[in-house]
């Protein structure tokens, strides 16, 4: 292979897994504007280690390893700031996230079909939170509602969505 | 399962209060199953804002009917890739993503503007220019150039244009640090006194800078020349580059070409291919092969031929890089057969010149003393410091060497050159004795980039004080270290009770340990380099501590050195 394909192949791999270590990085730190930090880091890391990279093997155990490494020590670096997890929960929860996020794209049939299934309201809320990023203050002020029911709303809707998709896939009681 | 989807929920709505945080904590800490529900929470939320957005237009209007508008080209990926090869389309695409907001169409649109540029760098660039943006503002988050960054959660990106590739014979501080390959550049004047340097703009087109020389990045693809000598090579994925000097601006044509900016005025000469050139009050010129002009500061314009023997050309300056470095490597070679004889000297291992299956590292003191050559298991050559030198490369957690060092020691220093990758285990290995009994010192780094030196000073079973004898530096390495040789070095000083921690020839910690935790009579037997070699017990935790990276270099002195002598080492073995 030459070294142009294998730098193709990397990009691609790196592309194609931006969505899934964006979930994984931001899962743990609970923060986007971190997360998208985070995320920038372990690309650049994983750019300058491009030597490593084996078209041949798996590359999400090697992207996430290294982005494991990178989320352990940004929550080192920022101990003081308001996080969902400290650096033991993180790495007690980063083996099972790799695993589940490394399945992201099971979850995209069926999370199809459930959004189809929406009612009209109810897809424009999940449009707005998910896809347009608008805070819960920005949704109910442009839809004449309070904060709190927005946010009772996007959780209930969340709910049977997650419902509709644990369903889909089968996925076994907990 | 129902409580931590509500406390994650809240959490995402931004109004989980302390108790709240500490209750999701305490819920997942305690039960498998509890994270596992939380991994498929985070995995579906991760999936509905890649999905939420699907079968939208890309260009989303800033108010728009909600979920009713659906059309083609919402597949934007294909498109990102298809788009790779024509600079035009990719150009469009991408100004018609810069209108949407949504997080991975954004990442694709910087993809495909990477592709386009033929380089798939520049989107990478976040930590090395995090701290020299915009004249070190303090922001932390450039905004991109195509908007839409108006959250604080916008994605971040970089504003580096190029990166240095081969430095020679430059003494040049870029953005506070010593300017070496591998350094990406951001927009703004770059300068050099002397010497030759090889900058590759992210557009692709490569350029060799021969000082004394000023140049302005301005772009991926626009740098100004106010003087000195430049000559680029631009492939046909570069093709636009262009080059301003003084009032001319130089537009590549696909073509190696090159520039000079003096006091008399500005020259531009064809070597290869075309371009044209635009001169203020003149229609643009097409300057072909073996072509030259000149625009005078006295507004003489004259015509002439090209000699691409004038301007230092990529391959000849790899030459020249490479005959620099056989030149250092020598020289280094010559200082180290005199290293050899100092009588300090408890072991020396220089790892030049094995081959992969010589399993054996010789050690290099003299007078010769084979029962110090190490065994080398599991870890192969690699390059070292310069082309032609080899190191010992440490990836798997069963490379080490094994060494047995015999004797009594009293003070100690122990000196290496490191090519660290990453530091993958809590504990990641220079040196370790075998069992840690009274005397042996351990020599490592922490996985949070902190180097690492203890001596135990007391016997086994013994009831310890409290531990005053761990000497810990500060940070000293992060992952922008990663790949880059750099020399540590650490001194036990038993007699005053100091040990000091040294980065490349300069001190990096000192703290004095309480007397009484002063083991006086120091000793190794059994040790591994690199990693660690403990007789098995099943109750061991931490068993792992292999080194990812490589060693070039390794040195124990039975005394302290100075940190004269420290520097004498770093500027002799300095890459």
């Amino acid at each position: 292979m030459t070294a142009e394909n294998k730098t193709e192949q990397f990009v691609q791999h790196l592309t194609e897994h931006q969505t899934r270590l964006y979930g994984y990085v931001y899962s743990l730190l609970g923060n986007h504007s971190r997360a998208s930090d985070v995320v920038q880091e372990t690309n650049l890391v994983l750019w300058r280690k491009i030597d490593e990279f084996d078209p041949g093997k798996p590359f999400t155990p090697w992207a996430f390893g290294i982005a494991r490494y990178q989320v352990l020590s940004n929550i080192r670096d920022h101990g003081r700031e308001r996080l969902l997890v400290d650096s033991e929960l993180a790495e007690q929860l980063s083996g099972v996230l790799e695993i589940e996020m490394e399945r992201l794209d099971d979850y995209r049939v069926p999370l199809r079909t459930c959004l189809g299934r929406l009612d009209e309201e109810n897809r424009a809320l999940i449009h707005r939170r998910y896809f347009r990023e608008q805070s819960i203050a920005d949704i109910a002020e442009s839809v004449g509602r309070t904060n709190g029911a927005v946010k009772v709303a996007l959780t209930r809707v969340r709910q049977k969505l997650f419902k509709c998709v644990s369903q889909q896939l089968k996925m076994s009681e907990l | 399962m129902q409580e931590i989807e509500e406390l994650l929920s809240e959490w995402d709505a931004g109004t989980l209060s302390d108790e709240g945080v500490r209750r999701l904590r305490e819920l997942l800490r305690g039960d498998e199953n509890a994270r596992i529900h939380f991994a498929r929470l985070q995995t579906f939320h991760a999936a509905l804002r890649s999905e939420a957005g699907r079968g939208e237009s890309l260009v989303v209007p800033a108010s728009g009917d909600l979920g009713s508008t659906r059309n083609e080209g919402g597949d934007v990926s294909n498109r990102g890739f298809g788009a790779s090869v024509d600079l035009h389309a990719a150009a469009r695409d991408n100004r018609a993503l810069s209108g949407s907001t949504d997080r991975s169409s954004r990442t694709l649109a910087f993809f495909i503007g990477a592709i386009a540029a033929g380089l798939m760098v520049f989107v990478f660039f976040r930590r090395p220019v995090e701290d020299e943006v915009a004249g070190g503002n303090g922001s932390r988050h450039p905004t991109m150039a195509t908007g839409s960054a108006q959250r604080s959660d916008a994605e971040p990106s970089s504003p580096g244009v190029a990166m240095v590739t081969q430095v020679a014979g430059v003494d040049a501080m870029v953005d506070g640090r010593e300017l070496s390959a591998g350094q990406a550049l951001v927009p703004g004047n770059f300068e050099i006194d002397e010497g030759v340097v090889q900058i590759e703009f992210f557009c692709g087109a490569t350029v060799v800078l021969e000082g004394p020389a000023k140049l302005e990045l301005v772009t991926t693809d626009l740098a100004r020349l106010e003087r000195g000598k430049l000559r680029a090579q631009v492939p046909p994925a570069a093709l636009g580059f262009t080059v301003e000097a003084n009032d001319t601006r130089v537009v590549d044509l696909g073509t190696e070409f090159g520039v000079v900016v003096s006091d008399d005025g500005m020259g531009v000469e064809v070597f290869e291919g075309e371009v044209e050139v635009h001169h203020p009050g003149d229609v643009a010129r097409l300057l072909e092969e073996g072509e030259a002009v000149t625009h005078g500061r006295d507004g003489v314009t004259a015509h002439s031929d090209a000699r691409p023997e004038e301007f230092v050309d990529v391959q000849s300056f790899h030459e020249k890089v490479s005959a620099r470095q056989l030149d250092r490597y020598h020289r280094w070679q010559a200082w180290s057969e005199s290293f050899r004889h100092d009588p300090r000297l408890i072991a020396y291992y220089d790892f030049n010149n094995f081959g992969r299956w010589n399993r054996r590292l010789r050690c290099r003191i003299e007078p010769v003393d084979q029962e110090l050559d190490g065994a080398i298991v599991g870890a192969v050559p690699a390059e070292g410091r310069w082309a032609g030198k080899t190191s010992l490369e440490f990836k798997h957690p069963g490379d080490r060497v094994r060494v047995s060092i015999p004797g009594e020691y009293r003070s100690l220093s122990f000196s290496a050159w490191v090519r660290i990758d990453s530091l993958d285990r809590w504990y990641n290995s220079l040196f370790l004795t075998d069992d840690y009994n009274e005397g042996e010192p351990h020599w490592q780094i922490l996985d949070t980039g902190q180097l690492y030196f203890s001596v135990r000073a007391f016997p086994k079973g013994k009831k310890k004080p409290v531990n005053k004898r761990k000497v810990l530096s500060p940070v000293f390495w992060d992952p922008s270290l990663s790949g880059k040789w750099l020399h540590l070095a650490t001194t036990y000083d038993v007699d005053r009770c100091v040990v000091r921690h040294y980065l490349d020839g300069e001190l990096l910690h000192e703290q004095a340990i309480p007397k009484e935790q002063v083991a006086t009579n120091t000793r190794f037997g059994p040790s591994t380099i690199g990693n660690w070699t403990r007789p098995y017990r099943p109750d061991r935790d931490f068993a792992i501590r292999n080194l990812n990276g490589s060693i070039d270099e390794f040195a124990i002195f039975s005394d302290v050195l100075s940190a004269a002598e420290i520097q004498e080492i770093y500027l002799h073995g300095k890459p």
